[in-house]
């Protein structure tokens, strides 16, 4: 009896295992999406409404989810407050600070966080390309995560279970 | 915030430190000039001073300017950035217009590379002076003058300001404004109830419009068209906002006129400001021939300034003095 219940824990820990690695995958997208929605909006103000960053920001901030809602509020908030810092700076701080913990691999946490420095200076159309262009690197990188999900996913979860399995006759 | 903290929070911090610790009366803050690598300039109740380390230096007094504070490139792009809240992008109408409107009704005056697109200005780059006036109102300055304007039947005469320039007559046309809104009482205890007010504000000089919200008293029956050329704008207000009264500043042009005769063929008072040291200089305008030869105008304010004190000459349709004012 004993023995059946551990070797249920041992299978249900390690194929749990693999589920979490899933689904690292698909937060990691889920966050992508968000984040590219979030810099469509603010091409629309910038582009369409013509709004300064600052109100842009805080606009956005209500129509997206935590914790990207929260920094742009703080961000938005820092910009009104005039620091002695420059607009890339402000945001880098602010994007590092907030997303340190969150799922999103190095290098994308750079590329977000650099994104600032092409933003505020400049004509409109300068601002609605420089987006445009994030927004390439942004779609690149959900279909690169898209591929790695289908490949990677049933990968996990079949080696997850089958380890758990593996441990369980090693030990029986 | 109010104004004094809005102009200030536009400088670079070490800046702002020094004019903090200066314990300027900002009621007497005309504009502060910056320009690349030369000293700091503010004029401050009617003088040109310098900032130095601790204090503002009459600029008469200042015999080398190498010891005063100096505005470098790094701390101009800084200031663009606080005038512009780090959104360049979001002034392009105002910056072919060689200004940006700020929060606290404060205008900015910016000069540098200009960049023509399809033979017109498109914006301007390379910023290399800017120029920071502090929004002052006087509220009551046209108290005595609104005895002339008003012709009974709740309405006014169609009025024209004349002023040569920095002599008050936008300063002047805002109380008015204000006044005619709110209602006003004259002598005699009559009480004039408020008009609805259109005003056409070109260069947001009237209402200093921030975000489109008057940032200046224009009155609480004042609707304000921010950065339309006066032609489009007067026909908008007209079509729109059903205005009583039009309000604008600096008219002069072919097309200035025809909207104003349109306008008051519409039933519309009129009142607007013009560049000129009298009557007789205004009369010089082509443009202005007509309304003025045929009493389109029947009340001319014409500003003078003596020793910091404004006077003002009233005249009627016919150019006769009816009255003088201080104001």
């Amino acid at each position: 009896m004993l023995k059946i219940i551990g070797s249920l824990i041992v299978i249900f820990s390690s194929t749990g295992i693999g589920l979490k690695l899933c689904s690292k995958l698909y937060q990691q997208n889920n966050e992508l999406m968000s984040i590219k929605k979030s810099i469509i909006y603010l091409r629309g103000e910038i582009e369409y409404n013509i709004t300064n960053l600052s109100d842009a920001l805080y606009d956005i901030s209500d129509k997206i989810a935590e914790p990207l809602g929260s920094t742009y509020r703080i961000i938005a908030h820092e910009i009104q407050e005039k620091p002695d810092k420059t607009l890339g700076e402000i945001w880098k701080q602010n994007i590092l600070n907030n997303f340190r913990p969150c799922i999103l691999n190095v290098n994308q946490i750079e590329r977000f966080s650099d994104f600032g420095k092409s933003l505020g200076f400049l004509d409109k159309s300068m601002q609605v390309n420089n987006i445009n262009l994030f927004l390439i690197y942004l779609d690149d990188e959900i279909n690169e995560n898209l591929t790695k999900q289908k490949t990677n996913c049933k990968l996990y979860k079949y080696l997850g279970f089958m380890g758990g399995l593996l441990i369980v006759l090693i030990f029986i | 915030m109010d104004k004094r903290e809005s102009y200030f929070s536009l400088l670079p911090h070490n800046i702002r430190e020094i004019l903090v610790h200066c314990t300027l009366d900002f009621e007497k803050l005309q504009e502060i000039r910056l320009r690349c690598n030369m000293p700091i300039i503010i004029e401050y109740d009617n003088r040109e001073y310098f900032l130095s380390k601790n204090k503002i230096e009459d600029s008469d007094k200042v015999f080398s300017t190498d010891c005063v504070i100096h505005i470098h490139e790094k701390e101009l792009r800084q200031t663009i950035d606080y005038v512009s809240n780090y959104s360049l992008y979001a002034y392009e109408e105002q910056l072919r217009q060689g200004f940006i409107s700020v929060r606290g009704g404060h205008r900015v005056g910016i000069c540098g590379e200009v960049v023509i697109s399809d033979g017109k200005i498109k914006t301007i780059k390379n910023i290399a002076s800017i120029n920071i006036r502090a929004a002052h109102e006087i509220i009551g300055c046209s108290d005595n003058i609104m005895k002339y304007l008003y012709s009974g039947n709740r309405t006014i005469y169609n009025t024209l300001i004349v002023s040569p320039p920095m002599f008050g007559k936008t300063t002047l046309l805002r109380d008015i404004i204000r006044n005619l809104s709110n209602g006003y009482t004259i002598c005699g205890g009559s009480r004039i109830p408020g008009l609805k007010v259109g005003v056409v504000d070109e260069r947001c000089e009237l209402s200093a419009s921030y975000n489109g919200i008057p940032q200046n008293n224009l009155g609480i029956r004042s609707d304000v068209l921010s950065l339309a050329s006066k032609d489009n704008g007067i026909m908008m207000l007209i079509r729109t906002m059903s205005p009583e009264v039009i309000a604008a500043d600096e008219i002069g042009s072919k097309t200035d006129s025809d909207a104003i005769i349109y306008s008051i063929n519409c039933g519309c008072k009129m009142i607007a400001t013009i560049h000129g040291d009298s009557i007789n200089d205004v009369l010089l305008k082509e443009s202005m021939k007509k309304l003025i030869s045929e009493k389109i105008f029947r009340r001319f304010i014409v500003l003078q300034n003596s020793n910091s004190v404004r006077k003002v000459q009233i005249y009627n349709e016919n150019l006769n003095n009816i009255g003088y004012e201080l104001c």
